[in-house]
């Protein structure tokens, strides 16, 4: 079973992402199970939401305490001590940030390798594409890039079912910074 | 006989062992020994100065990549020439703000600023910067931006916190009517504005203002920074004043 955990705050579509990662491994015939957990209820404040993948049913409801993927959707939640708690050098981190993994794993105090670390700037791309800091699909961009758990294509199918009462504009654009993310290649 | 045999081979001997010096006791050997402790004296002087050097070198480095450091950090808490400011260039105080017109938090500090600008304005100066974090943030500060186009930046800053409830839950395109709208009230063109807001003509300022905010690892908002000192989160206005009148007071 793959336990992912992903840290954001209000308002930015932390409980969306879970919900489109569980949306997309279905298309791909996975079993998934994603929900969110709140902490003060509040636009801007840290919330975390949960997915599992497994092929078998899932039958574990509880938090995730232990992930195997973390995914910070806001920069500035890395300082906080939630976020990276229960993970080890194995787990996987991908993140929204300008810095490149060597200077986040400096930042972590190596309490994940950067060879396990993703770092994109989400931030510029959804502005660049969607105009507003909305990370959510760009993050899961980088998630299918780089852990290849699902999809580009059912992400985008995801992400089309997910929004289906929104404008063609919103999803248009949407599946586009998908794409500049997934294919996103940090200059050195 | 043996007697004399004995005085003749120690006598020999003692003649030998006038004549079998020492080696370092020899000319050779003493200039030898001279070449080998100039050697020695100059690879230790050598290394003294190569240490030193290098220690030097070390020093003048830390101090180079630490004035970096530094200009870069100031140079992210104030921005660029395209950051909306008030007061003078030359002021011994500045105050810069990093706020989202979405966050609560941030309108019951926004009468601060508004103070700051009436009664403060040829005295410090104060740099807005933006900390979006919500999904309509970017809109609201691009609305701010549209307006200051046409010189009423500050009235629509003070709006947007006044009527923070009125936008909060709009997206899109509703958000654009909303905004649109408040330029009217406002009396500015509206079409001019509504043109300036759906051009996006303003999202790399907030763009390189959320830069600065993950460099500055910023964990809320607001968050103050007087004379790059930070202060987060809510402040009341009398010990913002405060703090402000003492420092006025203190370095001018």
């Amino acid at each position: 079973m793959i336990k992912i955990r992903i840290h954001g705050r209000g308002g930015q579509g932390v409980v969306t992402a879970a919900e489109l990662i569980a949306l997309a491994a279905f298309n791909d015939g996975i079993k998934a199970f994603a929900f969110p957990v709140f902490g003060v209820e509040r636009t801007g404040a840290p919330i975390q939401s949960y997915v599992r993948l497994d092929k078998e049913k899932i039958l574990s409801k509880e938090q995730i305490y232990h992930p195997d993927i973390i995914i910070v959707q806001d920069p500035t939640l890395l300082g906080e001590d939630d976020t990276l708690s229960g993970s080890n050098k194995d787990t996987q981190l991908i993140i929204n940030s300008e810095k490149s993994g060597q200077e986040i794993e400096k930042i972590i105090k190596s309490k994940i390798k950067e060879e396990n670390i993703f770092s994109t700037p989400a931030t510029k791309i959804a502005l660049e594409v969607i105009g507003k800091n909305l990370v959510n699909t760009v993050t899961l961009g980088i998630f299918a890039r780089h852990t290849k758990l699902i999809s580009l294509a059912s992400l985008n199918k995801a992400v089309k079912e997910k929004f289906s009462e929104k404008s063609q504009k919103i999803i248009n654009e949407n599946c586009q910074a998908i794409k500049l993310a997934y294919n996103y290649e940090k200059k050195q | 006989m043996a007697l004399e045999y004995r005085m003749k081979y120690a006598q020999m001997k003692a003649r030998q062992r006038k004549k079998i010096k020492p080696w370092y006791l020899k000319p050779w050997g003493i200039f030898s020994l001279v070449i080998i402790v100039m050697v020695i004296s100059f690879i230790i002087a050598a290394s003294i100065y190569i240490v030193r050097t290098a220690k030097e070198y070390n020093e003048q480095q830390l101090v180079e990549q630490t004035k970096r450091e530094f200009v870069r950090y100031e140079q992210a808490i104030e921005g660029d020439i395209n950051n909306i400011s008030f007061g003078p260039e030359d002021a011994t105080i500045t105050v810069v703000k990093f706020t989202d017109f979405a966050c609560p938090i941030c309108a019951q500090s926004a009468p601060i600023v508004l103070n700051l600008k009436e009664n403060y304005e040829d005295k410090i100066k104060f740099i807005h910067r933006d900390f979006p974090t919500q999904e309509n943030s970017v809109d609201l500060s691009s609305g701010a931006y549209c307006a200051n186009e046409q010189n009423s930046f500050w009235q629509y800053y003070q709006q947007l916190f006044n009527q923070q409830e009125r936008f909060k839950n709009l997206q899109d395109e509703d958000l654009y009517i909303e905004l649109s709208s408040l330029s009217k009230e406002l009396n500015l063109d509206s079409t001019l504005f509504a043109e300036c807001l759906s051009e996006q003509r303003y999202i790399s300022i907030v763009a390189n203002d959320f830069q600065d905010v993950e460099y500055l690892n910023l964990k809320g908002s607001p968050t103050w920074f007087v004379n790059s000192h930070p202060i987060e989160g809510h402040v009341s206005q009398d010990q913002f004043i405060l703090l402000i009148d003492t420092l006025i007071r203190e370095l001018n």
